[in-house]
């Protein structure tokens, strides 16, 4: 039944309306579609999708898509579009089948899913089929094996289809069997079910093909090919006794002769065939079809390894009757494809018989005006063959260069010889196959393959040149897109892009070829950009120029060829600019156009995980909190990525690996994406942790990394993994404990303690008991990369696996923090000793333990600050443990011992600061406080810099220490000798730092000294130091008046600091020195005066908060001043400003 | 019998020699020329441009063909007075063979010889001189003094525009010293080159017409956008279909490189050329487009517009090798090595192509 048929039956019979319903309008979808008009029908869905429908209708949408989708794939000449297409339709089909099962259609799709698995798998045996298999005995034992075990693929696959239809046969029977089915809609049924039946056996039939190549199978095999073939037969032999009007039978009869000719029965196999033969029933023309084309195919194969000149020349007679009676211009079929192809090879085999060995004494070959239409007709053939994607295109191509050698020599000769374009063209394809010779060898010679592609160029344009009207638009057209291909092989990228681009808005032409001069011109501007140099002037603004070109090619690929798979291929790497340029939503856009049968539609969800990630966690650039729409968005691109990379199927056990890391690393990702839950959607997040839910993901990836073949050696009983396997379980590791991070720190944050120890602790006791991740070999890959790919795997593996155990520390950390928070600071020490287990020693894991000691050190004094402490205490138990680990490290560089130093302090313990701030040396270079950078040597210069920054922060810490500590005379002499005097001026002058502490120490001298003409001595010296420092900032403002205005208002804000403090200490000083004394009030009235003045000065919009809030802060921490400004007219630092204003 | 015998003889041998003479004086041209198809023919007569046109004469002065200069892809000369026909026919032997220096001395030797000659004979001569002089210089490589040689080629030329006014050479003469011209550089004489031409009455009127296109082309080039202008102008008021599209294009160009608005001149030029389909006015589009980017500090964009012509719009010849030209400038500047390598190869293959 045709496919047509099939589908009216389907209409008929199970979609039932009743007769007080108006027909769904799903109805009109299934009619365009029944039609042929595919193209309405598809339009026609668009706008369904704006009405609302009934459940059942909505399901039926998809089944729809899916289905016109598949029926316009048949129309598709190009492999890869329609390859495309059908990826999509099957999607949509599994995911209506696992939505839907219970749909009154769906054995439609199960049907129809079949269908598809059985061609799936019909295209992985033509795989094996075309391998090549060399007949030099060595080299061809293992290319069998190869196909073998190519083949042996397709069984699995084949047997799943048979399984399909039987279930979707077995669902149709059900209808038939139920007494409400009225008795027409049975027999059509009755014929559903056959067919199903018969496309089941067929690929039982087929799974005995898959046992090859023949003189491989043997024993066991060969039983089981046997069985197979049975069963086929059985099923074939049992369809073949239904009613002789149903075409079924007559088909299945057919098939039975052909397993039994595959079982060597001959004489019963031609009885059968004769029988079929002699049907004089019209539904017995799809049976005698196929009868005579299995024939055809015996008697061709016979005829070609028997070399028999009179069965040869049977053998084309034969096909030439048989294409006359079914190859006419009907849409070409498989078989159509394999006859031209028989013919071709038999008028080619006819034509090489004839000319024979080459003249031994070198004379050119000359053959008759026969041999020559021979060849003539056999290149036609090959050409047209070659020009459309099928199991012969390989071998169309390649026997065509062979015909054409023979038709027209070496193509030697000078390209303005070649006076048409057909000869032009024939010669370049002689080229192609010299290059394709040449690079076949094991060494092939460059010199010669760089002529070779530099004739083809010649040929190939020449061609271009000579082209016209008369010649046969398609083989112009793969002129043109030979010629970009092979501009862009042979280092002209610039002008396959610029052809590229000519060709893509040029040709008419169906099969993807514009879409695919579009991607080849893209390439090439990519390839121009990329070779541009780095040290041209202008070189980055040109580089933008070719990629904008290349992008703008690719954004009209996209409009103009949305469905070809060259435009998935050019908004793939679209997608991959935008995000080198970080236009992420753009990306993701594009991203989400890229089509399921794109070939590498693994890597563009990937991709567009990593974009969603980028879009989820953006910061708005202003700093606002973004509008709900903003949110809503995000929440949307967030579901959009992880719905899209869900659809990667888990593959099966003996999956490829390029299909098992697709998989595997899409799970990743989406675990990654995960954790990002809380800023795309909140909700979700509350209803179920993204961090949670990531966990589980990345745990059952690390778990079936093992249980993939392509992932192990699998011949280790204990399935050690591969390199492969290793990097995959990595990347599924890292997903893991990061989620483990971010979900122990969730639950810390949400006072769920014990769940958090939970959390955290299979991390710990994986470090404990195993240690870094991190191998000393991996350590030794870590150098690796170049060309070499195993290399640069190695390279990625050990980047991996140093980014888990970064990872593991976190945890530790996160484990570290949550003793001290429950009081247990006594067991953190253990985690500090566990993070060298992690990989490095504890001062390789400095970079992280500073910030940890910061960050608790602020939260102890924060918690002082609020009266907690209880808190303040266990924080402060927890950061005493940490520093004493630090500070029991032997050989403490200067940085650490700076930052115990400094940690210490901001805990309270001077004493401990001050002991770890001396043991910091004085720089190295001798003459370091006087040197100037210049007088350093250059290569010591960077070093003697450091050391210096590190002992001057190291002197202030101890000057701040002793402050604290009240040792005012050891501050000052210390302090006063490290800024000097005018005359004198020590290392530390020019470090303001200084001078603020010394005035900072005289100060407190000053308010501790009870005796008022004392004290009045200490302040009067604090405040010439502050004017000291006031005088610095106004002569620095005054001798910037050409500077910047970001610069000046900068300066501005340092005078008006510096202005503040000098005032600050005159109120401070007089509040101690007039207390009581009515004088006090005309300093706050001075004082109060002076900041309305310093007001006015500086632009409002100008201060910054750092500056302002001292003002405010320090006017509202003395009311009589805040009195005496607001008198004054004061306003701007009534309040403080905004932080982010 | 014997005297009637005798008399028989003589006459014979006076019709033999008065044929052999009249062969020897009247073997015509071969022309060669291109047709539309792209096939080729070859007419016989005498090569002569007049204000008729260029045309093939038969020798009872019927027209044979009118021809575009730009067509012509050969011309075997006839019968030369003055000039040693055997030696003519060796010198073009030896050009077959690409023996351009022999075919060079050969042609001297004969113009040396024919100081007496009529002047069609000398100018065609001189003509083949300087061709194969320049021919020498073409196979010379870039860095192998062929700036030095070239430019006696074109001081050659010179001297033949001062000597000649008329004959059909001129046109090709032009070609060859403009291309000279264009790939030195020195688009200023490359377009003072062509306005002789264009102002010489014994030229026809396309020929003029063309010759004027070719000098604006050459002004923009260098930036000599008031002249480019005007006489755009002046040649849009009589000139028609794809010639007019053509200098539509021009003085646009040339206006915008005036007004220093060289990218809006970009734009307008592509909506000029998606006026129409024509494929030698979109190579002058994309020519003139490549010019205002180098303008206006865009050479990226010059390049991929010149590659345009180069790769696409390559039907004319002599419009791919000014964009080559220009190419080879452009990759000098991008210090690419390679492809100016690679495109002063080019040059080389272009320049003996012609």
């Amino acid at each position: 039944m045709s496919r047509s048929l099939f589908a009216v039956a389907f209409c008929a019979l199970f979609a039932v309306p009743t007769a007080a319903q108006p027909p769904s309008p799903v109805e009109l979808v299934r009619g365009l579609r029944e039609n042929g008009q595919t193209d309405l029908a598809l339009e026609y869905l668009k706008e369904l999708e704006r009405v609302p429908l009934g459940d059942e209708d909505k399901a039926s949408l998809m089944l729809e898509r899916a289905k016109c989708q598949l029926e316009a794939s048949e129309d598709e000449p190009d492999e890869g579009t329609r390859l495309g297409m059908v990826a999509e339709a099957k999607e949509a089909l599994n995911t209506f089948l696992v939505k839907h099962a219970k749909h009154p259609r769906a054995v439609e799709a199960l049907l129809a899913v079949a269908k598809l698995t059985a061609l799936d798998a019909r295209e992985q045996l033509n795989r094996a089929r075309r391998m090549e298999i060399p007949d030099a005995e060595a080299e061809r034992d293992a290319a069998q094996l190869k196909q073998k075990a190519e083949a042996g693929k397709s069984r699995p696959m084949f047997l799943l289809a048979s399984k399909r239809y039987a279930e979707a046969s077995k669902m149709i029977r059900e209808k038939i069997d139920d007494a409400s089915t009225p008795a027409a809609q049975k027999r059509a049924l009755d014929r559903e079910a056959f067919e199903a039946e018969l496309a089941a056996a067929v690929n039982v039939f087929n799974t005995a093909e898959t046992y090859m190549p023949a003189s491989r199978v043997a024993g066991a095999e060969k039983a089981e090919r046997n069985k197979y073939l049975e069963d086929a037969k059985k099923a074939f032999a049992k369809l073949g006794t239904g009613p002789a009007n149903n075409r079924t039978v007559w088909v299945a009869r057919a098939w039975v002769a052909e397993v039994t000719y595959e079982q060597d029965d001959f004489t019963t196999a031609a009885n059968e065939v004769a029988t079929v033969l002699r049907a004089n029933v019209l539904e017995a023309e799809d049976g005698k079809r196929m009868a005579r084309f299995f024939q055809l195919r015996r008697n061709y194969l016979a005829a070609l390894s028997e070399r028999v000149l009179v069965k040869v020349q049977a053998s084309e007679a034969e096909i030439r009757r048989w294409r006359a009676q079914y190859d006419t211009g009907r849409k070409p079929t498989p078989e159509h494809y394999a006859v031209r192809y028989y013919l071709a090879r038999v008028l080619h085999m006819q034509a090489e018989n004839s000319i024979g060995p080459p003249p031994k004494d070198g004379r050119p070959v000359v053959f008759s005006a026969a041999v020559r239409k021979q060849l003539e007709d056999a290149e036609k053939l090959y050409r047209g063959l070659a020009q459309a994607d099928h199991d012969y295109t390989a071998r169309s191509t390649r026997n065509r260069i062979q015909v054409v050698r023979r038709l027209i020599g070496e193509a030697d000769a000078p390209v303005g010889t070649y006076t048409t374009f057909e000869t032009a063209q024939m010669a370049s394809i002689i080229q192609m196959g010299k290059i394709t010779a040449e690079e076949a060898k094991p060494k092939p010679d460059a010199a010669k393959v760089r002529a070779a592609r530099a004739a083809t160029v010649a040929l190939l344009e020449r061609a271009r040149e000579l082209a016209g009207p008369a010649d046969a638009a398609a083989d112009v057209i793969d002129v043109q897109l030979r010629l970009i291909y092979f501009y862009l092989t042979s280092e002209q990228p610039l002008q396959a892009a610029v052809l590229g681009e000519h060709v893509s808005h040029t040709i008419k032409s169906t099969g993807g070829k514009a879409a695919l001069a579009g991607l080849l011109g893209m390439t090439g501007y990519l390839v121009s950009a990329q070779k541009i140099k780095a040290d041209v002037e202008g070189a980055a603004e040109m580089r933008r120029n070719d990629r904008a070109r290349a992008a703008a090619l690719a954004r009209f690929l996209d409009e103009k060829y949305p469905n070809d798979n060259s435009t998935d291929d050019a908004r793939f790497r679209l997608a991959n600019l935008l995000v080198e340029d970080k236009q992420f939503q753009q990306a993701f856009d594009v991203l989400t156009r890229v089509r399921p049968g794109f070939k590498q539609i693994g890597n563009a969800r990937l991709l567009e995980g990593y974009v969603a990630a980028q879009i989820v966690n953006a910061k708005p650039a202003d700093g606002k909190e973004p509008t709900p729409e903003e949110k809503k968005h995000k929440a949307e691109v967030f579901k959009r990525a992880l719905a899209d990379l869900a659809k990667t199927t888990k593959p099966a056990a003996v999956a490829t690996e390029d299909d098992v890391r697709a998989y595997l690393s899409a799970r990743c990702r989406i675990a990654t994406l995960l954790l990002a839950q809380g800023r795309a959607d909140p909700d979700a997040e509350a209803a179920s942790p993204g961090a949670a839910q990531a966990l589980t993901i990345a745990a059952e990836a690390m778990g079936a990394v093992p249980s993939f073949d392509a992932l192990v050696d699998t011949k280790d009983p204990g399935r050690k993994l591969n390199l492969d396997g290793l990097e995959l379980s990595l990347v599924a590791q890292d997903a893991f404990t990061r989620a483990v991070f971010l979900r122990g720190r969730a639950l810390t944050d949400a006072g769920k303690f014990d769940e958090a120890a939970a959390a955290l602790q299979p991390t710990l006791d994986a470090v404990q008991n195993g240690g870094a991740v991190l191998t000393a070999e991996m350590k030794g890959w870590g150098a690796g990369g170049g060309d070499d790919p195993e290399a640069v795997q190695k390279l990625r593996v050990s980047t991996l696996a140093a980014a888990v155990d970064k990872s593991r520390v976190d945890v530790i950390l996160a484990a570290f923090r949550l003793k001290v928070r429950t009081g247990k600071s006594a067991e953190a020490g253990p985690l500090i000793d566990l993070m060298a287990k992690a990989g490095g020693t504890i001062e390789d894991n400095l970079p992280m333990l500073e910030p940890l000691g910061r960050e608790m050190a602020g939260q102890r004094l924060r918690f002082l600050r609020d009266g907690m402490k209880k808190e303040a205490d266990e924080m402060g138990a927890g950061l005493a443990v940490l520093l004493n680990k630090l500070t029991a490290l032997p050989n403490l560089t200067s940085q650490t011992r700076l930052f115990i130093g400094q940690t210490l302090q901001a805990v309270g313990e001077n004493a401990k600061a001050l002991e770890t701030l001396k043991l910091i040396p004085k720089p190295e270079f001798a003459n370091w406080a006087t040197a100037k950078p210049e007088e350093i040597p250059a290569e010591l210069r960077g070093k003697v810099q450091n050391q210096t920054r590190e002992y001057a922060v190291a002197q202030l810490g101890i000057a701040k220490a002793l402050r604290e500590t009240k040792q005012f005379p050891e501050a000052e002499k210390m302090l006063t000798e490290i800024i000097g005097t005018n005359d004198k001026p020590g290392w530390g002058s020019g470090r303001l730092y200084f001078r603020k502490e010394l005035a900072a120490m005289y100060e407190a001298k000053g308010a501790g000294t009870a005796v008022p003409k004392e004290a009045n001595a200490e302040w009067g010296k604090a405040s010439r130091e502050w004017n000291t420092l006031f005088s610095i900032a106004s002569t620095r403002l005054r001798n910037a008046k050409d500077a910047a205005p970001e610069q000046l208002a900068e300066l501005r804000q340092g005078f008006a600091d510096a202005f503040f403090d000098a005032q600050r200490c005159i109120v401070i000083a007089n509040e101690q020195l007039l207390k009581g004394n009515p004088k006090l009030q005309a300093t706050y009235e001075n004082v109060g005066k002076k900041f309305v003045d310093i007001e006015k000065q500086i632009p409002a919009g100008e201060w910054t908060p750092e500056v302002q809030h001292r003002y405010a802060e320090f006017l509202k921490d003395h009311p009589p001043l805040l009195a005496a400004y607001k008198a004054a007219g004061g306003k701007a630092f009534l309040e403080k400003i905004a932080v982010n204003p | 019998m014997n005297r009637f015998a005798l008399r028989g003889l003589l006459l014979a041998l006076l019709l033999v020699f008065a044929t052999s003479a009249a062969n020897a004086q009247n073997v015509p041209d071969k022309v060669t020329v291109r047709q539309k198809d792209g096939s080729s023919k070859t007419f016989d007569g005498t090569f002569a441009a007049s204000a008729a046109g260029f045309q093939i004469v038969a020798a009872d002065k019927k027209v044979v063909a009118t021809v575009n200069p730009d067509d012509v892809l050969k011309v075997a000369i006839g019968d030369l007075p003055g000039a040693d026909r055997p030696l003519i026919l060796a010198n073009a032997t030896k050009e077959e063979k690409r023996d351009w220096e022999g075919a060079r001395k050969g042609y001297d030797d004969l113009l040396k010889k024919a100081g007496t000659a009529p002047e069609r004979t000398k100018r065609h001569l001189e003509f083949k001189r300087n061709l194969m002089t320049q021919r020498v210089a073409d196979e010379l490589d870039y860095d192998k003094d062929w700036a030095a040689k070239a430019d006696e080629c074109a001081k050659d030329w010179g001297a033949f525009f001062t000597e000649y006014k008329t004959g059909w050479e001129l046109w090709p003469a032009t070609r060859s010293q403009t291309r000279i011209f264009i790939e030195r550089n020195k688009f200023d004489e490359a377009a003072r080159a062509w306005n002789r031409l264009a102002k010489n009455a014994e030229m026809p009127p396309d020929a003029k017409t063309e010759a004027a296109l070719q000098e604006i082309d050459l002004n923009v080039r260098t930036k000599a956008y008031g002249p480019a202008a005007q006489a755009a102008g002046e040649q849009m008021k009589t000139a028609t279909g794809a010639k007019k599209d053509r200098l539509a294009i021009y003085e646009i160009a040339a206006k915008a490189g005036a007004d220093g608005k060289h990218l809006e001149g970009v734009e307008k030029i592509r909506a000029e050329m998606n006026k129409t389909k024509d494929a030698n006015v979109h190579a002058t589009g994309f020519s003139m487009m490549a010019e205002l980017y180098l303008a206006g500090g865009k050479p990226r964009d010059a390049m991929w517009s010149f590659l345009w012509v180069e790769t696409v719009l390559n039907q004319d010849r002599e419009e791919v090798f000014k964009a080559i030209s220009r190419l080879a400038n452009l990759f000098e500047g991008q210090m690419d090595d390679e492809q100016l390598k690679k495109y002063r190869e080019k040059l080389k293959r272009y320049r003996s192509s012609f």
